[in-house]
Order: C-alpha cells, then sequence, then structure tokens
C-alpha cells in the first residue's frame, strides 16, 4: 500500500502553516483601506459578537458591539477583541504583510467609525458560500491565478 | 533570478525576437498609453510591421497608429487586443512546434474535439454591462498602473457583483475578481509585487477585453468513456474561487489521453486557506479516495473538452487498484499518450504543459537535465526540498511549462513512498465553515 502524506520522510516538508484561524472566534477579517477590521464573537455570551476596526490613518482604533454599543473594554486601550484580531492579521500570512502591529501602540479611540459598512463587506462575501458549484462549467481563466 | 534561468537553454532568434516584442508590449500596457515615449511608438511600429502579411494587417495598422496618436477609441483598442492574442498565439505555437528541438522532449499527440461550436454575441442586456466593462479596462489602460487607485478599482468591484449573477459571464468574473483582487494587493504592499504584476497586467487586461466581445455558448467536445486512473493533484485560487484540478490518464480500447478532472467552487476570502481542502474533500470525496488509494474510476459517461479537460457526467469507482509507480513507468514507455488540443483564444504559455516522468537522478539542484538541456524545477504549494534526502527518489512526474522561461512543475514524486507536491491537508471532516460564519452574520442581523 502507497502511503500518502509522508513528506518529512521523503525530505520535502511542508513549511510551517500559519495558525489556522478560529472561525467561531474571528468570523471575519480583511484589511480594506487602510483599515484592519472584522467580527470577533465575545467571549462570554454566544449572542454577542463585536465589531472591531483599527484605521491605519488616522491611527485611531474601535470596537463595538453588535447592538451599536461601545465595547466595555476599551479604557483608554485597546480592548481584549482588537488585540484578538491584531494577532490574527500577524498569523495570516496575507495580512500580516499589510499591518504593522508595532506602529498600533500609539493609536487613540475614536467612536466614529463606519460599522454598517463592515456588517455589509461581511454579509457580501458570505454570499460567495451560497453560490453552487459551478459543476458544468470550464473556466480557462483560472490558471492565471497561482496555487497556493 | 529570470536572467539566470534564460541562460538553460537558449530560443531561436525567430522566437526570440517574438517573446521580446511581447514583452515590450507588456511594459507599454503597464506604463500606459497616454504616457507614450518615442521608445514605446517604435515598439508600436515593430508590431504593425509584423503585421504586414496578414489578413489583419488594415485593422491592426489603423488602430495602433491612432494609439501612437494617443486617438483612444475602443476599435483601436480591439485592434490592439487582436494583435496581442495573435502574437502571444503564434509564440504559443511555435513554441509547441519547436518543443521537440528545444529542449529534447517529445510533446503528446494532439487530438481534435469531434463537436465544435463557435463564438456567439452575448444577449442584449449583457451588452450593455459589457460595454461598461470594457470602458473600464479601456480607461486602465490608457492611463497604466501608476494612475490606478484603491477607489477606483473598488467601485468597480461593484460592477462586479452583478456580472457575478449572470451565467454566460462566469469565465470572465472570475478572471476580473482575480485581476482587481491582484491590482489591490499590489497597490497595498510593497514595490516588488509591483514587478510581478508588471509581466501579467497585459495578459489578464487582454484576456479580460476579449471576453467582454463574444461568448462561447459551450466549448469544443468529443464524447468518452473509459477507465480513469488518478495521478497527481493542483489547485488554483483566487479571492473568491478555487479550482482543484486532479491529473489523470483516460485509457480506453482506442487510446491513452492525458487529462484534468477540474472541480471548482465560489470561495470568499473569508474562509480560512485550509479550509478549503476540507470543503472539496467533503463535497469530492470520491476524488480523493480514488488518488489516494490508487482506486480505478470507471467513466461511464464523459465529455472530453478543450484542452484535455475532462467533464465527467457518470462514473462509479471500480473495486481495483493500481499500483502508480509501475503505470507511469508503462504509461511513459513509448510516449503513447495524447492531449486534446487547445482553442485559439486559450493559446498562450500559461496553457503550455507538458506531462513528463523523469529519474530523481536527473534532477540536481533543483535543476533538471534532458541530455544537454538543463530546466529549473520550481515547486509550488509551501514544499520546500531536502537534498540530501530526495536522493532516496526514484521517479518525478510532472508537467514542463512555460513563464518567460521553460521550467518543470514537480506534481508527484514517485519512490518508497508517493508525494503529492500539493497541499493536501484535509483531515476529512465535515467542514463547518459556512453554518459557523452564518451563524455568527446573524448576530449583525439582529441590529
Amino acid at each position: 500500500m502507497i502511503n500518502i502524506n509522508k513528506n518529512e520522510s521523503l525530505g520535502i516538508k511542508n513549511q510551517p502553516f500559519v495558525r489556522k484561524r478560529n472561525i467561531k472566534k474571528i468570523p471575519f477579517i480583511e484589511f480594506h483601506k487602510n483599515k484592519l477590521q472584522g467580527v470577533v464573537s465575545s467571549g462570554s455570551s454566544i449572542e454577542r459578537v463585536y465589531v472591531c476596526v483599527i484605521n491605519f490613518e488616522d491611527k485611531t482604533y474601535t470596537c463595538h458591539t453588535n447592538n451599536n454599543r461601545p465595547c466595555g473594554g476599551l479604557r483608554g486601550k485597546m480592548c481584549s477583541h482588537l488585540s484578538k484580531l491584531l494577532m490574527t492579521a500577524r498569523s495570516e500570512e496575507k495580512l500580516s504583510k499589510k499591518v504593522d502591529i508595532s506602529s498600533t501602540y500609539s493609536f487613540v479611540p475614536n467612536g466614529s467609525a463606519r460599522y454598517s459598512e463592515v456588517f455589509s463587506r461581511f454579509q457580501t462575501k458570505l454570499k460567495f458560500l451560497e453560490i453552487p458549484d459551478p459543476k458544468d462549467i470550464h473556466i480557462p481563466e483560472i490558471r492565471w491565478f497561482l496555487s497556493k | 533570478m529570470e536572467n539566470k534561468e534564460m541562460n538553460y537553454y537558449k530560443l531561436s532568434e525567430e522566437l526570440d525576437e517574438i517573446s521580446k516584442i511581447i514583452n515590450n508590449m507588456s511594459d507599454l500596457f503597464f506604463s500606459g498609453f497616454s504616457k507614450l515615449i518615442n521608445k514605446d511608438k517604435e515598439i508600436l511600429d515593430k508590431v504593425i510591421e509584423g503585421f504586414s502579411q496578414s489578413p489583419i494587417r488594415e485593422v491592426v495598422q489603423k488602430g495602433l497608429q491612432n494609439l501612437k496618436k494617443s486617438v483612444f477609441n475602443e476599435d483601436d483598442f480591439t485592434a490592439l487586443t487582436i494583435a496581442v492574442l495573435t502574437l502571444q498565439g503564434s509564440f504559443h505555437d511555435a513554441l509547441y512546434d519547436n518543443v521537440e528541438n528545444l529542449i529534447g522532449i517529445k510533446v503528446n499527440e494532439l487530438i481534435d474535439s469531434e463537436n465544435k461550436i463557435d463564438f456567439n454575441d452575448y444577449e442584449k442586456d449583457t451588452v450593455v454591462i459589457l460595454s461598461n466593462i470594457r470602458n473600464w479596462l479601456i480607461s486602465i489602460a490608457i492611463g497604466g498602473f501608476n494612475d490606478l487607485t484603491s477607489d477606483s478599482l473598488e467601485s468597480f468591484e461593484q460592477v462586479l457583483d452583478t456580472i457575478e449573477t449572470i451565467p454566460d459571464l462566469n469565465r470572465l468574473s472570475v478572471l476580473l475578481r482575480g485581476m482587481t483582487s491582484e491590482f489591490l494587493d499590489v497597490l497595498s504592499t510593497d514595490v516588488d509585487d509591483k514587478s510581478k504584476l508588471q509581466l501579467r497586467w497585459m495578459d489578464l487586461w487582454v484576456r479580460a477585453y476579449v471576453l467582454t466581445l463574444k461568448k462561447r455558448v459551450s466549448i469544443n467536445s468529443r464524447p468518452i468513456s473509459g477507465k480513469l486512473k488518478l495521478i497527481s493533484i493542483q489547485n488554483h485560487i483566487h479571492r473568491h474561487f478555487m479550482t482543484i484540478i486532479f491529473n489523470g490518464i483516460l485509457e480506453n480500447k482506442k487510446e491513452k489521453i492525458y487529462v484534468e478532472v477540474e472541480l471548482s467552487k465560489y470561495l470568499a476570502d473569508l474562509v480560512p486557506i485550509q479550509e478549503f481542502w476540507t470543503l472539496f474533500n467533503q463535497d469530492y470525496q470520491d476524488f480523493f479516495d480514488a488518488l489516494n488509494k490508487s482506486i480505478v474510476i470507471d467513466i461511464i459517461k464523459g465529455e472530453l473538452r478543450d484542452n484535455s479537460i475532462l467533464n465527467i457526467e457518470e462514473y462509479k469507482l471500480s473495486g481495483d487498484t493500481f499500483n502508480l509507480l509501475e503505470y507511469l513507468k508503462s504509461a511513459f514507455k513509448n510516449n503513447s499518450l495524447k492531449s486534446m488540443k487547445i482553442q485559439p483564444i486559450d493559446r498562450h504559455t500559461v496553457h503550455f504543459k507538458i506531462p513528463i516522468l523523469v529519474d530523481r537522478k536527473n534532477v540536481k539542484e533543483k535543476i533538471l537535465e534532458i541530455g544537454e538541456h538543463k530546466i529549473p524545477l520550481k515547486y509550488y504549494n509551501q514544499l520546500s526540498i531536502k537534498k540530501q534526502q530526495i536522493q532516496l527518489e526514484d521517479k518525478i512526474f510532472g508537467e514542463i511549462r512555460f513563464d518567460n522561461g521553460w521550467y518543470c512543475k514537480p506534481l508527484t514524486v514517485l519512490g518508497p513512498q508517493v508525494v503529492y507536491c500539493s497541499s493536501i491537508k484535509s483531515d476529512g471532516k465535515e467542514s463547518l465553515v459556512y453554518p459557523v460564519l452564518k451563524e455568527r452574520s446573524s448576530k449583525i442581523l439582529r441590529r
């Protein structure tokens, strides 16, 4: 019987995989218009999620609940949700190139971020998972895009 | 790095000349047609000259002369697109015809489709959307990369949201999504990525432009059945779409054909990359089993399409298994494999692939030696090689490809064990990604 995936013993090994994001804890994260933004699940209530935005342009951050209330953890410093967002960005290959975490220590709170935009972008992306697989469509164009 | 690779072999003078013109045109696209300097105009003159004996010389000449004078009509960009596609197609064909002389590898015999279908016009409603897309493409070709902004790309993405729902525009939508996504990535990262994009800008632009002009109602094909043995796996991914390609050999009483089975999914970039495999594994378990356990698949009803894509309509996993190493050795022994022809629109070196089975001993320092010829090996998919240990291996199955230079893409390493050069990370569990994301997003909707 042929063994599969014994890469290490063959001398071929996978490069260290970046840590797998727990989608239950961080369902959505992206870097958009110079902002690291996303949705972070509450650690204490299953009914609550937080919308976090770290703006690298005006060097501000904010965190609100799904009921549009400011996060209680924001007391002049980043709350645990924002920290989780930053840590996740650091471990995601694509985001880590764009986000300079060390610069965020000097950032200040700001209550005027546009949460609805983050909600809407999450919804739009989620929509793609609802499109049925294109079973009978041959798309040669995909070959222009590299394997990961 | 590229220069080093170019030293491994030499193109003929004629091929080298076409390659240079294509690269010059690529630079010109990247800098933008509103910024042409004398040197750029000379390149356009060279292209016009190259078409002097061609039936489309008048169209190309008129279009390119207008571009030189900064007259930017849609027809002129259409002429430019035709010129670039023709140049790239000629380069592709010349390479294919000369591959044995160039690198000493015999190519598969090419077979043709039985059912040929031409390109048709789009529906009236779609034509308006496509005209807008064409205008956007023209505007970025005029301005070039330096005039491109994240804002303009993001506003264009709203148009893409519309075309995603139109089945006729699947190919265009996948291409444009991937293209804008790459542009956005480059705009928000460092300079190094910019140089990578410079090589692809024209390729992606031209393909997108031509797909706004005509559609193909179906693709060329021929009906087929037989025994399919899967031998490797590859994947292609962009922001909203992913394709897994199983490479295999389809065998019946008449012939042995090198085929690709494509399985695709729309996937948002909110799904962690490691989840992709689980999602695919969940839906296409039989194919993963057939590959991992070397099980023969009985293709009861299938359709062989352009560029050897096998569309499977009816199949069953047979109880038979095979020894992959021995099977490949016999399949490649007398070079009797066949492939399907590639259609004119896809005649570009990105689609160029020649399956090859080589002895491991011919690979030294990531260089494949074929007689006097040396070709670099390029491993993808998060793999690296420990030189001293890979020497234990016996054979490498891969594909010879061309991307500004020949290279070999290893797909399966065969020896005491088999390694697929692809990051198969599925643990076989059912993916909960969609239900979890849906549930989390529903919290937001309760606001």
